[in-house]
């Protein structure tokens, strides 16, 4: 082998090398921008539990404070659920959830807090965790 | 060709709630009776522009979207050649079609069973 064929052999492990560290990187920069969002993924929708909680089951909570948080944790999570949807498909659960939440007597001038709701709680609370579930379960698949 | 643009925010209110008239003063069956429907009936197409609200309870839509088929016995079919949803948010958008979707399939079941 010539010297010209060694530095030819020698720039195309380089340029290899080069690649797959732009590819590593590039995953790397991946992971953490989707670890990211189904963290905040997760908070937005404990926060969303939060206020549906208080709005069904709190008969001293300010009905139109909780119902204002409701919409805009739905609005938010929902964002992210979309700007996920290429990598994980959460709308089905998220569905259920919005119909749950924002269904029956929500915002209804009739609707009365109490202990009757609070079915509607926990499947609410389950739907959430089983959401979260599907995302952590998809991510570690991708990524670990 | 007659074409209608309903603003939610502008022409009805900006803070949509409740289903029936006894849940409040700007419900979804309200805004049926009274704005979507009618538009509906006189046009050929109905853009409803869903933006600059809160947002929207999926008892609010599905009774004003769902209820055009269920209540006022129009088609699914009559009503893509009609209706556009404007929203910015597809979650609202995505709910409208699937209610529409369900309130057509239970209508096509209850005539089925008669």
């Amino acid at each position: 082998m010539t010297a010209c064929e060694f530095a030819a052999v020698g720039w195309l492990i380089a340029v290899f090398v080069a690649l797959y560290s732009n590819r590593q990187a590039n995953k790397r920069e991946t992971r953490k921008e989707i670890r990211d969002k189904i963290n905040q993924l997760d908070l937005l929708l404990t926060n969303l539990l939060d206020s549906t909680n208080n709005y069904y089951l709190d008969k001293n909570a300010l009905r139109s404070k909780e119902s204002i948080k409701i919409y805009s944790y739905i609005n938010d999570s929902y964002g992210i659920i979309e700007d996920l949807k290429k990598d994980i498909k959460l709308h089905a659960q998220f569905y259920v959830m919005y119909e749950l939440i924002t269904g029956d007597d929500f915002d209804s001038k009739q609707h009365q807090a109490g202990e009757q709701h609070a079915m509607l709680c926990k499947e609410v609370a389950t739907q959430k965790s089983s959401l979260i579930i599907e995302a952590e379960a998809w991510f570690k698949g991708a990524f670990q | 060709m007659t074409h209608k643009t309903i603003s939610i925010a502008v022409e009805y209110t900006k803070t949509p709630a409740g289903r029936y008239y006894s849940d409040g003063s700007f419900t979804g069956e309200r805004f049926r009776e009274e704005f979507l429907y009618p538009a509906l009936t006189k046009n050929d197409e109905v853009e409803i522009d869903l933006d600059d609200t809160l947002g929207y309870g999926s008892s609010f839509l599905e009774e004003a979207f769902g209820g055009l088929i269920r209540e006022k016995n129009m088609d699914i079919n009559e009503l893509k050649d009609k209706l556009r949803i404007i929203s910015s948010r597809a979650l609202y958008e995505n709910r409208i079609w699937q209610y529409l979707k369900d309130a057509q399939q239970e209508k096509n079941n209850e005539k089925t069973i008669k």
